[in-house]
């Protein structure tokens, strides 16, 4: 009994140690936000021997983050929201109605997940159609870069829903619009809302799409925004590293708060029970 | 019941219009610049054949990016995936009670952006008070300071320390569900039959879990052959061309104006992308038949 009790021990100092090398470098950055400049450029992992929490105000005001937030959010929000509902009605119509062309479509969708974005001449498209530098362009790629992922998960989803659900509602009279918002919908849920947290996240930490497709600095998300501004002041570690800590925050609330669906949608595809 | 009429196809609409334009048009068909003069300066566009390919391939440049862009992608690749066992199966214990909160911080570093990723790993390696070069300095080890990412290996290996750390997470989560989904019966049955640790491991728990481990590589490579953001915020692709992925190299092909060289780099890589996961498709399906 103690050979097993030394063992369990052992396995939690083993996690507690790996722990730490996964947190070390948050600490760091986290620590060194509150120095001033000449204490935060030596990086050391002591206490601030002044607490600096106006780095953080400076920042703020200095680095456009509130405009990169509301563009960050404009993006990711209204991107991932059209991804998501129209991806899922591609998805049920490709899963229900198994013809050759929506079989082949399938594929068409699901290469997308291996295919580069080719920016140079996605840039020469959205200039066809006059929406490069435009925050319509950005927005409409981001979302066309998710259809891959979505169409795949949702599908996937829709296979478990019986076919019985829709043939009652359509005996009760429902159109297609009607079947699909009133009843599949609201079964869909978890793994739209697991696709929904993906793809936000996603679009929030993307940063080679504003950097290729606009130029204002006014349209910039959050990570342009950071990206510039560390550019700019590249030995003032504290505002850098103040910088980095306001960026995260939206994006470890996300995740803390949608942990669940987040774990059970990356493990529905890749685990077979 | 009319399935024509129930499952419209005015529905998929939307993802094929955005995804079809904005996404595989200029994916498939834009590859027909490769063969143009096609530049920031030339808007008046000539076929000129493969003279394109020719210049690229007769630069040192691309095969230092296709030899990176291997290292990246394998490295990474076999060392998240053997650092996803070595975390996750500590955690496969139904008794700890931190398991769930383990598992939220390892996969911590995998929601950031990879521009943040880059950021704080430049602070790690920088080369006069970086982290790394005052932790050697603090060993005993001076002989070993150096600026990390100021020439090719060592940039090279920052760059792979960094992927790893944000990847980790992504590795324990899909491989912890895989060990929490094997059959504990065939587990006690092999021990009855008298395997040791490593027995149990080698021959009953691995090939349980082999699709998942699967995926994890497939979507690792992938990724890691994608590479671009880390080596972008990280060395810009320099010193000089040392580091330059095939994303690097596309980016600054078309910053430096000659956009049918960096379509034509693109071309490329698509092919090798597609080989790629074909080829991984084809082991995989092996290796399930087997077992």
């Amino acid at each position: 009994m103690t050979k097993k009790r030394i063992q369990a021990v052992l396995k939690q100092v083993v996690c507690i140690f790996l722990c730490l090398i996964v947190l070390a470098p948050f600490y760091m950055v986290l620590i060194n936000s509150f120095k001033d400049k000449a204490e935060s450029a030596r990086m050391s992992l002591a206490l601030p021997t002044k607490w600096m929490f106006s780095n953080y105000l400076e920042v703020i005001e200095k680095g456009n983050l509130v405009q990169g937030f509301t563009n960050s959010v404009t993006y990711a929000g209204i991107s991932t929201f059209i991804g998501v509902i129209t991806c899922a009605m591609a998805a049920f119509v490709i899963c229900r109605n198994r013809t050759k062309i929506n079989n082949f479509l399938y594929y068409f969708f699901i290469c997308g997940l291996f295919f580069p974005v080719n920016y140079v001449t996605l840039v020469r498209v959205l200039t066809f159609f006059h929406l490069n530098n435009t925050r319509t362009g950005i927005i409409i790629t981001f979302t066309s870069a998710m259809v891959p992922f979505c169409v795949f998960t949702i599908r996937n989803f829709v296979l478990s829903l019986p076919v019985e659900l829709d043939e009652a509602a359509v005996i009760d009279g429902a159109g297609p619009l009607n079947l699909f918002f009133k009843i599949i919908i609201p079964m869909l849920k978890p793994t739209l809302v697991t696709c929904f947290i993906l793809q936000f996240m996603g679009v929030w930490s993307d940063f080679m799409t504003p950097l290729y497709l606009s130029s204002k600095s006014s349209m910039f998300p959050m990570t342009m925004a950071v990206y510039q501004f560390s550019g700019k002041n590249k030995s003032y570690w504290n505002y850098i590293f103040a910088d980095i800590i306001l960026t995260c925050i939206p994006v470890i609330i996300v995740y803390l708060l949608g942990q669940k669906y987040i774990v059970g949608g990356m493990t529905s595809g890749a685990v077979k029970e | 019941m009319n399935r024509k009429k129930m499952y419209p196809g005015y529905m998929m609409a939307v993802p094929l219009l955005f995804f079809g334009v904005f996404f595989l048009l200029p994916s498939t068909v834009g590859f027909g610049y490769a063969f143009t003069d096609w530049s920031a300066y030339n808007t008046d566009l000539k076929f000129v054949g493969l003279r394109n390919f020719k210049e690229i391939l007769q630069e040192r440049t691309l095969s230092t990016a296709f030899v990176n862009t291997l290292i990246f992608a394998g490295v990474k690749t076999i060392v998240v995936t053997v650092l996803g066992f070595v975390f996750a199966i500590p955690l496969n214990n139904k008794r700890m009670k931190t398991t769930n909160v383990l598992r939220t911080i390892y996969f911590l570093p995998s929601v950031l952006s990879t521009l943040i990723v880059g950021l704080i790993f430049n602070a790690v390696f920088e080369s006069r008070h970086g982290i790394l070069n005052s932790l050697l300095t603090a060993i005993g080890c001076e002989g070993w300071i150096q600026p990390w990412l100021g020439s090719r290996w060592p940039a090279v290996f920052s760059i792979c320390v960094a992927e790893v750390w944000r990847n980790i997470g992504y590795a324990v989560v899909i491989t912890l569900a895989g060990l929490q989904s094997v059959n504990s019966d065939y587990v006690e049955a092999a021990r009855v039959d008298g395997a040791n640790g490593f027995q149990l491991f080698w021959k009953i728990t691995l090939p349980l879990i082999m699709p998942s481990v699967n995926v994890n590589i497939l979507f690792s490579l992938i990724y890691g052959l994608k590479m671009f953001d880390l080596v972008y915020v990280m060395t810009g692709g320099g010193p000089g061309h040392d580091t330059e992925t095939f994303g690097t190299l596309m980016m600054n092909e078309m910053a430096a104006g000659r956009f049918s060289h960096s379509v034509a780099i693109n071309m490329i890589f698509t092919i090798m992308l597609v080989i790629v996961a074909v080829l991984f498709q084809k082991y995989s399906e092996r290796c399930e038949y087997v077992e």
